[in-house]
């Protein structure tokens, strides 16, 4: 019995040791793989950083370039070529793109992105992308339909970088297919179209798609500043029950200062989220408080702390005419939170004015 | 360009973008002292003594905003013109800047064209 | 001798294996789950630019509360650092805990603070407050200056006075990475669940450090800060990870955590007078807000995001060991209706028993295994062979672990740039199993035997202050 489990766990000695010497060969390996491949970039951009500086100041012939660099080094020249197009705009940044434009180039990267591999398929649909290939539009847009999304990801982001408005529909129906796809990655992917994927999405935001895509919808017209879209958001603020659509419509309507909105922001005031309220608050501030001035002023005494806040910040910065009775309750002498809150704005103001 | 070499102090702690910046400056003949972070930004300011100060936002110990500042509150320094390159439009920052005095901001990425016109244009109003 | 006595000697024996068994088994599932974990934490952090989405962002604004006592000497450079941070809206609220230094002093001649009049907002349990005071230079920097009354009074008193929805607690030494606040925000926003985040500490020991930042990564020189760093990869890499895919991470580190206000003031803060307020903290949340919220999440990031001088000596490691010890038993004894307790889900069935059976009674047994397998050594109860054969096992699985968590490293965030110093790290996982571990046990078994006799109290020096690496 005894000399069974000895046997054993001489067994398991042997395994433990051969995983031991295994694993550490492995990371030994990743790091020596590692930096073999960052040595090897190195070499490569001492090589030829100068010649892209000449060729950028020369004005050089990109076919003539790309000829000189051997087709094995083509990524090496990409990860190059990255940190240009991610530094430079107007000429400069066209002549890079330029290179990649190049016929060796393009194929090269054309036939990554149809690999069956992951990674290869996303690098290649972002350097298609970074550097604007419009030529590529119909092998990314292909691409969309993918089940893989990372794959997604990137030809969407690289389409959004042409301005491929076109499939930006598409996209968002994609987009639904996605599981975890958050509100966050939809925004990433749309934050790279210029201001006339406006248009097309105003059209979406009326038509039924989920409430976390018309929330990315909202914030990139806050991000363009997009007027046009206001009547529209505003419809979309009294149709939802979202909270979170709601905040970022208010948001909208706060940074365009759509007054029209007033009629909807106001009952908001006394939403019974607190996150709403305060939103609603600042609002109105930016829009003009008018007759909501003693209202705004209530709010000083809410129950809730963020409320309370917002309203202070709120007559400190928008609402001149209710200064003084701010002023009167930060000289209060009792112990209410009102009190300490407008002491604290009020404080916050006079180091500005004395920084 | 006058025939003394106008000097700039440049500080940017991302290296591609540091390199096309130096590569351009040293072509247009200014005498460019580089710093990688935030650290000795300001010494290196009373040290050499540049025409202009050309500075990241964003850098590694010391940013943008501060450097700024105690570049402002020196005597000695605070008439040198700043320049600050900004990676993220965010609005705050770049009015904060505005308002400590710095003469102009670039958002990034950039053409070299118009940053070159920039830094003429603040070195010929001197 | 009696044949009961062997009996039992023998049984005793086999109730260790056994133990070591279980332990093997929960450690091989926890690294599972935190490979999952990283590598899907790893690709998403990959496609989204943090700082691009954080501009459109409804972020909420952090208040970071530092509390300080007699830290004169680097306060400065902490509160200028924490100046540097990265994040659309931030303040600081530095905490001066009685300070009998002149860390106030020094505070007032290089921010030049002024007394400003507003009082606390909430009303948590702390000393009296004896002054507020807003820098003039940085209008985000906030001072309290306060009477003595330890961490948790001085944390509660900077929430109190603390502006912002999410709270950010960090120790005054801790060095952070400029993305700190970028990072360890972003839970809050993906999720209105989570109550309480936490961040991953590695040791600052031997790296370059300019400004209260860390420049270069590098590994310390010494073997005692050495082992310490496999044990940190161990317990963040895949003990916390592996907790936290199970939603049953009992201890944010305090010298570095995050937390929603409310979810704080909701259940009175941290509880004054506690040996381990971390980890007290964390487990009263889990209990409130899970009864209410089965949704309720309290996680942590991987990233490596703060820096800390560990202790480079016997004495102040011992000293840091038995406080923890105690931190765990205290904080598992004020709760132990968890244990077990299903309507916890995977808390109350794993993580807690986890944490009672192994953390808080691991010493134990270790410490009677290894008296009890002596014994039966020279009673000849066992054969030497067997002896040496199972101390191999034991030994070589814990390399396997700790190797395990140096790839989870490498294959992440791959902070340490040389070779060599891989290299060393394995060296270390070895050599720590000959001394190192025993001696941490034995201070822990030394721990639990102080805490039962009824010291309950922090070591001697940290009585009042909390100055955690004297």
């Amino acid at each position: 019995m005894s000399y069974i489990l000895l046997h054993i766990i001489v067994y398991i000695i042997f395994i433990l040791l051969c995983t031991v010497y295994l694993l550490i060969l492995y990371v030994i390996d990743l790091r020596l793989y590692h930096d073999y491949l960052t040595r090897r970039q190195h070499k490569f951009e001492d090589q030829w950083e100068k010649a892209i500086f000449q060729y950028l100041q020369l004005r050089g012939d990109p076919e003539d370039f790309i000829k000189k660099v051997p087709s094995r080094k083509y990524l090496l020249l990409l990860e190059l070529l990255r940190q240009f197009l991610l530094s430079l705009t107007g000429s400069e940044y066209e002549k890079i793109a330029d290179l990649i434009k190049q016929k060796r180039i393009y194929d090269f990267l054309i036939k990554r992105l149809n690999s069956f591999r992951t990674n290869r398929v996303v690098t290649s649909a972002y350097f298609l992308g970074l550097a604007k290939i419009v030529k590529a539009k119909d092998l990314l847009i292909k691409k969309l339909d993918t089940d893989s999304q990372p794959v997604f990801i990137s030809c969407a982001t690289s389409l959004a970088q042409i301005d491929a408005v076109e499939v930006v529909e598409k996209i968002l129906t994609r987009a639904e297919s996605f599981k975890d796809l958050s509100r966050d990655s939809l925004l990433f992917i749309l934050l790279e179209y210029k201001q006339d994927v406006c248009a097309p999405l105003l059209k979406l935001l009326s038509s039924k798609i989920p409430d976390y895509q018309k929330e990315a919808i909202v914030s990139l017209f806050r991000q363009f500043k997009y007027q046009e879209s206001a009547p529209e958001v505003t419809k979309t603020l009294t149709k939802t029950q979202n909270i979170d659509l709601i905040l970022e419509c208010l948001r909208f309507i706060r940074e365009i200062r759509y007054v029209e909105a007033h009629y909807v922001v106001n009952p908001m005031l006394d939403h019974k989220n607190p996150h709403v309220s305060v939103e609603a608050i600042k609002t109105i501030g930016k829009l003009g408080a008018g007759p909501l001035v003693d209202k705004i002023f209530s709010k000083l005494f809410d129950d809730n702390y963020e409320v309370q806040l917002a309203a202070a910040v709120t007559i400190s910065q928008d609402i001149p005419s209710a200064r003084d009775k701010l002023n009167k309750i930060a000289y209060n002498v009792n112990k209410e939170r009102a009190t300490s809150i407008a002491r604290m704005v009020l404080s916050e103001i006079d180091l500005r004015r004395y920084a | 360009m006058d025939t003394i070499k106008k000097k700039i102090l440049f500080a940017e702690d991302n290296e591609s973008l540091t390199k096309i910046v130096l590569y351009m400056l040293g072509k247009e003949g200014y005498e460019v002292f580089h710093y990688p972070s935030g650290e000795n930004v300001v010494s290196g300011v009373k040290e050499h003594k540049p025409d202009l100060i050309l500075t990241d936002v964003m850098m590694p110990v010391k940013n943008g905003l501060t450097i700024l500042k105690e570049i402002k509150e020196d005597p000695d320094t605070k008439d040198i013109p700043l320049i600050f390159l900004s990676s993220n439009n965010n609005d705050l920052s770049i009015q904060d800047g505005l308002d400590l005095g710095a003469a102009d901001y670039i958002l990034k990425p950039f053409s070299i064209e118009d940053l070159s016109a920039r830094i003429k244009k603040q070195l010929n109003i001197k | 001798m009696p044949n009961i006595i062997k009996n039992i000697i023998l049984s005793y024996n086999y109730l260790v294996l056994l133990y070591f068994l279980a332990i093997c088994t929960i450690y091989l599932l926890l690294n599972i789950l935190s490979f999952r974990n990283i590598l899907r934490y790893n690709k998403k952090i990959h496609f989204i630019d943090l700082n691009r989405i954080f501009r459109l962002k409804n972020y909420k604004p952090i208040s970071i509360i530092v509390p300080t006592y007699n830290e004169e000497m680097g306060i400065v450079e902490s509160v200028k650092s924490l100046l540097q941070l990265e994040y659309p809206d931030f303040q600081v609220v530095v905490v001066n805990d009685g300070s009998q230094d002149n860390t106030l002093d020094k505070l007032f001649t290089n921010f030049g603070i002024r007394q400003v009049s507003f009082t606390p907002f909430y009303k948590l349990p702390s000393k009296p407050i004896g002054a507020i005071y807003i820098s003039r230079d940085f209008p985000n920097l906030i001072v309290v200056d306060k009477e003595n009354g330890g961490k948790a009074d001085a944390i509660n008193a900077g929430i109190n006075i603390a502006k912002n929805p999410l709270i950010a607690v960090v120790d005054a030494d801790s060095l952070l990475e400029r993305d700190c606040l970028l990072k360890i925000a972003r839970p809050f926003m993906e999720d209105d669940n989570v109550v309480a985040v936490g961040g991953t500490i590695r040791i600052a020991n031997g790296c370059e450090i300019i400004q209260g930042h860390v420049a270069k990564v590098k590994l310390s020189h010494s073997w005692l800060v050495r082992f310490q760093v496999i044990e940190y990869l161990r317990a963040f890499l895949f003990g916390r990870n592996g907790l936290d895919a199970l939603n049953s991470i009992l201890i944010v580190s305090g010298a570095f955590s995050c937390f929603q206000r409310d979810a704080l003031v909701k259940i009175g803060g941290y509880k004054v007078g506690s040996v381990g307020e971390d980890m007290e903290i964390i487990i009263r949340m889990h209990k409130v807000f899970r009864k209410e919220n089965p949704k309720t999440k309290i996680t942590f990031i991987p990233d490596p995001v703060c820096w800390t001088e560990v202790p480079a000596t016997l004495k102040s490691l011992k000293s840091q060991r038995v406080r923890w010890q105690k931190g765990t038993i205290d904080g598992i004894r004020l709760h132990k209706d968890i244990f077990l307790n299903s309507k916890y889900g995977w808390l109350g069935l794993l993580g807690f028993p986890y944490y009672t059976l192994f953390e808080m009674l691991g010493p134990v047994v270790e410490i009677s295994g290894y008296i009890v397998f002596i014994i039966s050594f020279f009673l000849n109860l066992i054969s030497p062979l067997f002896a040496v054969a199972f101390l191999t096992v034991a030994i070589l699985y814990g390399v396997v672990l700790s190797i395990l968590s140096v790839i989870l490293e490498e294959i992440s965030f791959k902070r340490y740039a040389k070779l060599g110093d891989l290299i060393t790290l394995f060296a270390a996982a070895f050599i720590e199993n000959f001394g190192y571990r025993q001696l941490v046990s034995w201070w822990r078994f030394l721990a639990i035997v102080e805490y039962v006799a009824g010291k309950r109290q922090w070591g001697d020096i940290e009585k009042k202050g909390f100055s955690h690496n004297n």
